[in-house]
């Protein structure tokens, strides 16, 4: 394990204000990111996924986001404590993000190749234009892009290969981690494949840790060797992709699993999970799972909800598990 | 590129020739004859006959029209005032440069002070600044032009003395005009920049270019500000097409013997040959400032000259 | 066959229905935005003021506002004559709530002409579309290549003063505008799906257009035309002031500018209160017309 390239969330809170209501869009999450793994953040639209990336970077947009607690460690130093001057030379170089929509992730009137060339220009200072230019065609071509549509711009491109543009400017400058925003979601499931596996193999290339955002449990189940399931802004399980798939025990987790459609299971209606996820303005108290939730207690309504670990490096939240950590469920 | 540009001028020739044709059209549906007025009420039915058949008035309105775009864009022969008898085209030659002053001080006042303005209040959202330009742009996009010319007229020619009320000369004799004619301007333009900077602010390849390590002043400079300016071109197009209107109002106001009094001096006299003279170089200058801003648009914008130029390798969108 | 036509239609309605649903309570987001916003509620307020003063108000002033009296000429404003008196000894403060009228009447009247004809011609473009669709956007082109209050003043000179000919002259200049805009959001809506759903079942034309493509393309219509609504009434305004449109003794603000203009500089009331009047109205217009756009596409606001 390199130390240097160690991501430790501890703690982070997040809120954004607007229109005088505050929306908790993260509270008190806590991840760890080793060097060269890949870890999957797994949780509906709106459970605080973006946020918490965006925050590692301190890109929040700050008249409504507001980031009320917690460090980032990147290798022993916090981010949070950090001048902006020297997050410059982080964001793009030590840490690359990848955006969930393509379309509108490029500036339409540069050129591709000049994109990917200004965050090498940015952070590779020695490099003369043409040497900056020639490392970016070399990007192109890495990503499958023919180095020729350099000139070219965003709208002459498909989603699929702008996404793969987008890929080449996070990976320009060999970044040590990586934070994909569910790179895939918004591509043909035949894209999807395709980009998915170049992003794996570049990743084992450079040895680069990745923090991949998403909703689709499969595409968790193909790339992650590590998981966190987010709900309402809390990591309410996490452990290894084999502790998660064939042990899943929060009930959340659990709804999550069995609401998938099943091709060797014969049903006539799909089981989702009843009721909604939680107004981030107006949280349930107590555990934040609770009204929806079929095993739900007394307990569960109120008091903060011990975080337990079922199995060596398998954490679950929730007073269900608490007495189940010798059996291992 | 220079096929977009070849284009855009044909479509300007064929614009304009619409234009005198839909002139022509409407002044020749006035009811009421020009012999009656250049011949007073006591002239006999054949006296006025004859003054039709001399001036052409007889022939039908196909033959009349054709006559006319003949001579207005071949010879360039725009015919002659009914009441001064004198050539339309060598009153309107003397007149342009003094519209043109006018009208091209207008765009200079509204690109380099509205852009700006609608800038800050936008990079200063709900804080001071932009409240401030708000309400200012509101107030004055709301206070009629001519209005505002007379009180100017009133604070300044008259009351103070600091500048001149009517007719031209040095810069002097411009300032008051322009700002008349350009307030209204300024504050349009000043809220579309806001709320296309605003757009622009909330997109996606801004995040990305924040996400890269960029400088904020580089990211304003090179992502913000090409992409908020395009809908901003076009803007102080439109608006020019305003002022050249409002041209027409202040220099009435002014005296300023440009061609938009000429306009209005044949209107009121019912001059035909002037008012269709001076509306088609009016729209001629309107069509010119169309022209320059599509092809500013299509300098900045890669989509629409790939549109034009034909340089569609690869896909769209 | 019946039966999955009669399947199809089924689903349609439903459809159909859920839309409707759907836009009710669109319409109750778009009215409960609006309400929020204090500027665009003091400017409607302001607006229905105006209103009932312009309307009611000369029933109850003291003063026709025709009423000559050469004795009281040019009068400073007092408690007699709140705004003064003119040149014919008349109480301006009465001609102003009169003049009101006029700008309220055409300004409301002439934008809904525009946005009628720009509905008609910009569906029915929308509709036929092909080669009708590009002489037919030419010919737009054209209209509205010459400056919009240039056309008014030429088509005001040939119809002649009078409240008619001044609406045809005022609205004429926005038309295109509204065919424009109405055309591109066709254009794109042209291409969903649930078109075809209903002329897959003979839904007729008309009914097309008005029940399908209308509701969905309306609301940047709606703001463009009550954003229309000030300029238009600016527009008459100074089209009076140029001798056209609204003749004196009608109490018509720009009239009442023009009419005022010479002696503005030792009776600065003459032109003072006409000129505030329409800026008023027009400011208050565009509150609302602001508020209004920004309720129907709130994204701007954060």
């Amino acid at each position: 394990m390199n130390e240097k390239a160690f991501l430790s969330i501890n703690n982070l809170t997040v809120e954004y204000t607007s229109n005088k209501k505050v929306i908790h869009a993260v509270n008190g999450v806590s991840l760890h990111l080793n060097h060269g793994e890949t870890l999957g953040l797994v949780g509906e639209t709106g459970a605080g996924k973006t946020t918490i990336a965006k925050s590692i970077l301190r890109i929040l947009p700050n008249p409504p986001a507001r980031i009320k607690g917690g460090e980032i460690f990147l290798g022993g130093e916090d981010l949070m404590k950090k001048a902006e001057k020297e997050m410059l030379d982080i964001r793009g170089n030590k840490i690359a993000m990848i955006f969930q929509d393509p379309m509108t992730a490029l500036n339409p009137l540069l050129t591709v190749g000049e994109q990917i060339a200004e965050v090498i220009s940015i952070h590779e200072k020695n490099l003369t234009k043409d040497q900056a230019e020639k490392k970016a065609m070399e990007m192109l071509e890495m990503v499958g892009i023919t180095a020729e549509r350099y000139i070219e711009f965003p709208f002459q491109f498909s989603g699929g290969m702008k996404q793969r543009v987008v890929i080449a400017m996070a990976l320009a400058c060999n970044p040590q981690i990586l934070l994909a925003d569910e790179p895939t979601t918004a591509l043909d499931v035949t894209i999807q494949a395709q980009v998915l596996q170049m992003i794996k193999k570049l990743q084992e290339k450079n040895g680069t840790a990745m923090l991949l955002i998403t909703h689709d449990l499969g595409v968790v189940a193909e790339t992650c060797e590590n998981v966190a399931v987010i709900y309402a802004g809390e990591i309410i399980e996490s452990g290894t992709r084999e502790d998660l798939f064939d042990h899943p025990t929060h009930p959340y987790t659990c709804g999550l699993f069995d609401s998938l459609p099943k091709l060797t299971v014969e049903t006539k209606r799909l089981s989702p999970i009843s009721g909604m996820t939680p107004d981030p303005s107006d949280l349930p108290k107590g555990c934040k799972f609770h009204p929806r939730c079929k095993y739900a207690t007394e307990t569960c309504t109120a008091g903060e909800v011990p975080n337990v670990e079922v199995t060596p490096g398998h954490f679950c939240q929730c007073w269900k598990c608490v007495g189940y950590e010798q059996e291992g469920k | 590129m220079w096929k977009y540009i070849a284009n855009r001028f044909l479509w300007m020739i064929f614009v304009l020739v619409g234009t005198a044709i839909v002139i022509f059209t409407i002044m020749f549906f006035v009811p009421g004859d020009i012999t009656q007025t250049l011949l007073g009420f006591d002239a006999t039915e054949a006296e006025r006959e004859v003054l039709r058949v001399s001036l052409g008035l007889d022939k039908p309105y196909i033959v009349q029209l054709m006559r006319y775009l003949y001579n207005s864009f071949i010879k360039l022969d725009f015919g002659t005032s009914y009441v001064y008898n004198v050539p339309v085209m060598r009153e309107l030659l003397a007149r342009i440069p003094r519209t043109l002053m006018l009208g091209t001080a207008c765009i200079l006042v509204n690109a380099l002070i509205g852009i700006p303005l609608g800038m800050v209040a936008a990079l200063n959202q709900n804080k001071w600044q932009d409240t401030l330009c708000m309400v200012l742009s509101l107030l004055f996009v709301s206070i009629p032009q001519f209005w505002l010319a007379l009180q100017l007229v009133d604070i300044f020619a008259i009351r103070l003395n600091w500048l001149p009320a009517f007719g031209i000369g040095g810069i002097k004799y411009y300032i008051l005009p322009v700002i008349a004619a350009s307030m209204a301007g300024v504050a349009s333009n000043a809220r579309q920049t806001r709320s296309s900077m605003l757009e622009v602010v909330r997109a996606d390849f801004i995040v990305t270019a924040r996400a890269k390590g960029l400088k904020e002043n580089q990211v304003v400079k090179k992502h913000m500000l090409p992409n908020a300016l395009i809908p901003v071109v076009t803007g102080l197009g439109v608006g020019l097409g305003k002022s050249i209107a409002g041209s027409v109002v202040v220099e009435t106001i002014f005296t300023i013997p440009g061609v938009g009094m000429y306009l209005m001096t044949g209107i009121n006299s019912k001059d035909y040959p002037v008012v269709q003279g001076s509306v088609i170089v009016l729209a001629f200058f309107s069509a010119i400032v169309m022209l320059l801003v599509d092809i500013i648009y299509a300098m900045i914008d890669p989509r629409i000259k790939a549109q034009y130029a034909g340089r569609t390798r690869g896909m769209r969108k | 066959m019946r039966k999955f036509r009669k399947a199809a239609n089924n689903s349609y309605m439903a459809a159909m229905n859920s839309g409707h649903e759907r836009s009710q309570s669109l319409f109750s987001q778009v009215a409960g935005r609006l309400k929020e916003n204090r500027g665009a509620m003091a400017g409607l307020i302001i607006i229905i003021l105006i209103l009932i003063a312009s309307f009611l108000g000369p029933l109850f002033c003291t003063y026709g506002y025709n009423e000559m009296n050469m004795s009281q000429r040019f009068m400073a404003p007092c408690l007699k004559h709140l705004f003064g008196t003119d040149g014919y000894g008349r109480d301006i403060f009465v001609r102003i709530l009169y003049g009101g009228r006029y700008s309220l009447l055409l300004g409301l009247s002439g934008a809904l002409v525009s946005l009628l004809l720009g509905i008609v011609l910009g569906l029915v473009d929308g509709y036929i579309g092909g080669a009708f669709d590009t002489v037919f956007m030419r010919i737009m082109d054209i209209w509205s290549a010459i400056p919009g209050t240039l056309l008014s003043i030429i088509i005001s000179t040939v119809l002649g003063s009078g409240f008619g000919n001044t609406i045809i002259a005022l609205a004429i200049g926005s038309v295109p505008l509204t065919v424009r805009l109405l055309r591109g959001q066709i254009l794109s809506v042209r291409k969903e799906e649930y078109l075809e759903a209903a002329a897959s079942i003979n839904a007729s034309a008309t009914r097309i257009m008005f029940k399908h493509i209308l509701p969905n393309v309306i609301s940047p219509v709606i703001v463009s035309t009550t954003m229309n609504v000030g300029a238009i009434i600016t527009a008459a305004a100074a089209l009076s002031y140029l001798g056209l449109g609204i003749q004196p003794p009608n109490p018509e603000w720009g009239a009442m500018l023009s009419a005022g203009k010479t002696y503005a500089t030792i009776y600065p009331w003459l032109v003072l209160f006409p000129g505030c009047a329409i800026a008023i109205i027009v400011l208050c217009v565009n509150l609302f017309g602001d508020g209004l756009r920004d309720a129907i596409d709130p994204k701007m606001k954060n």
